[in-house]
């Protein structure tokens, strides 16, 4: 049986192609205890991912992450709102075909073989075995398990549970990866080779969802991301959205009038350094930068450069969190 | 649909028979056999009736043990080890992942079950000639016997912890047993408001005791065909309507 024709049951609306993941005021609450206590795990999130994007979610353990990726496959149901995978309906199982996720921790039958294990998510696909076979080797060698397939999966490592993880994933060379915590249980070295794996998916196109709490590797390889925080979406934007939210300036200058020159940043009350001349100054506000500008128009210094000063994620992060 | 329901039931078999505690009570089946054997030996008179008394009851309550203390896990433990997660986030309805885990852990309790059967037969055929057509009626009926309580392990294994699967599964499994005795009862009861709601008790217990022929086997009476007919049936229905509700309970679970 061939995957188009296995698929052929389900008739999916591609209408929204360009789209990977749409959340609709996506809220999970569980009531838990004799009281029936209220927990707001996730309150009226929404967002969009675009095909062909690196999108990062980021918070805290305990944010919401999890929850939301649950929602978005059909793991948990949502108490209001809606998902949307590739334009279907995230609670029909038809959604998922496009889709490879990986979980938090993954854990996996250890009574079967590497091997074993991704023929059997191959199967779940409807992937003929010729396809399933060949699929397996390629995806046992991207992800570095090559000559290990064979192996009980009660003897893999921790590190080695997330590559066959991410294998399991890729079975069906979905259009679209989720990843939960995906770079969480690696080492260093594993840690490159997954950001070199996602960014190389990135060039065939696929679009890439993952959630951390780690922001430096979601610094070097999102294009976009979403701050969630106690189950609230709190920003969502590129990078350069984020980390660029009115954090000032810094202006190179050389004074031709150093007294007026000195007189200007004392009075303003400007931090700078002077290095071979030059002063290096820290603007916080445009108005500042307009008045430096203005003084080099009228000739009492000159203007060498100016730059915004961006934040790294984890400060706009930090900045977010900590309100 | 097949392809994956056929994956997922591949699957559990084989997780099934590779599990442990098969062994430990496969063990256990081993042992009463001989023990029935040697018995027989001992005893004056019509071995191959102790043989097949004994040798049918250890072998019903091996099958029935298995199907509870590997089914009753069965989805629960899928939960907790989080296995489950990267199985529902393929295309594979939950429903169909009930079935498949149905069907395969049914094929592996009853082949393990079969087996035992088998050596019985064999230790029946050293004995004497005991092997008639009331002792395959037995084993087949017993089949259905194991059926439900797998079906029922299965069942409660999606929404309770194992201890507690394990609890309510072993008394159904009681109280079935009994089941005609429970109809006595409920006949004797005098026409009070609390007697339809003992019918109703007794119309949802399983009725084990439709599948237990061991004195027909054991004596060879001779068989009555429409009760076998009727135990079949209402087998089938006990286990799909069992499943139905194992679906209908799972499809709103939340993964945890």
């Amino acid at each position: 049986m061939s995957t188009a024709k296995s698929n052929a049951q389900f008739t999916v609306n591609d209408m929204s192609n360009a789209t990977a993941i749409h959340c609709e005021k996506l809220t999970k609450h569980y009531f838990i205890g004799l009281k029936r206590q209220r927990i707001e795990a996730v309150n009226d999130v929404s967002f969009e991912v675009k095909s062909g994007e690196v999108f990062a979610f980021l918070g805290l353990n305990g944010a919401g992450k999890t929850t939301t990726i649950k929602m978005l496959l059909d793991q948990a149901r949502p108490t209001a709102g809606r998902a949307y995978l590739f334009g279907v309906d995230a609670a029909r199982p038809e959604a998922r075909l496009k889709v490879g996720f990986q979980p938090d921790l993954p854990n996996f039958y250890r009574f079967l073989t590497g091997y074993e294990l991704l023929d059997y998510f191959g199967r779940l696909f409807g992937l003929p075995r010729p396809e399933r076979n060949k699929r397996i080797e390629v995806l046992l060698k991207q992800v570095g398990l090559d000559g290990r397939g064979n192996e009980p999966l009660k003897g893999f490592s921790r590190g080695m549970l997330q590559r066959i993880g991410l294998a399991q994933a890729l079975i069906n060379d979905p259009q679209m990866l989720i990843l939960d915590e995906p770079l969480g249980g690696l080492d260093p070295v594993g840690r490159y080779d997954l950001r070199h794996i996602i960014m190389d998916l990135k060039t065939q196109g696929k679009t890439i969802f993952f959630s951390s709490h780690i922001l430096e590797d979601a610094e070097r390889i999102a294009d976009r991301a979403a701050i969630i925080h106690q189950g609230k979406m709190l920003a969502c934007g590129t990078l350069t959205e984020l980390q660029a939210v009115e954090s000032g300036w810094q202006v190179e200058i050389e004074p031709v009038d150093i007294q007026e020159t000195n007189w200007l940043l004392d009075s303003r009350g400007w931090m700078y350094k002077t290095e071979t001349g030059i002063r290096i100054i820290d603007i916080p506000d445009r108005e500042g930068v307009n008045e430096i500008a203005a003084r080099a128009a009228a000739g009492s210094l000159r203007l060498i450069s100016i730059t915004p000063k961006r934040r790294t994620l984890e400060d706009a992060f930090l900045a977010k969190v900590e309100g | 649909m097949a392809g994956r329901i056929l994956a997922v039931a591949q699957t559990t078999f084989r997780e099934t028979v590779r599990n442990k505690v098969l062994l430990h009570i496969l063990g256990f089946a081993g042992v009463m056999l001989a023990l029935s054997w040697i018995i027989s030996r001992w005893s004056v008179g019509e071995p191959e009736k102790i043989v097949a008394d004994i040798g049918l009851s250890a072998t019903t309550l091996a099958g029935v043990a298995i199907a509870l203390f590997s089914g009753i896990a069965l989805v629960w433990g899928e939960v907790e080890q989080r296995t489950i997660l990267p199985i529902l986030a393929k295309p594979l309805p939950r429903r169909e992942y009930l079935i498949g885990k149905f069907l395969g852990f049914s094929a592996a309790v009853q082949v393990v079950y079969l087996a035992m059967c088998t050596v019985l037969i064999l230790l029946l055929a050293i004995v004497e000639s005991g092997i008639t057509h009331q002792l395959f009626a037995a084993i087949y009926l017993s089949m259905w016997e194991v059926e439900i309580v797998v079906a029922l392990a299965l069942l409660f294994s999606t929404f309770n912890t194992p201890t507690v699967s394990a609890l309510y599964t072993v008394i159904l499994f009681v109280v079935g047993r009994l089941s005609s005795d429970v109809r006595i009862f409920v006949d004797r009861y005098p026409e009070t408001a609390a007697k339809p709601l003992l019918e109703a008790v007794y119309a949802i217990i399983p009725h084990l005791s439709y599948f237990n022929i061991r004195r027909a086997a054991v004596h060879t009476l001779p068989l009555d065909w429409d009760r076998l007919l009727y135990s079949t049936f209402y087998g089938a229905l006990y286990c799909v309507i069992l499943m139905t509700i194992a679906i209908l309970v799972f499809r709103r679970r939340d993964l945890a």
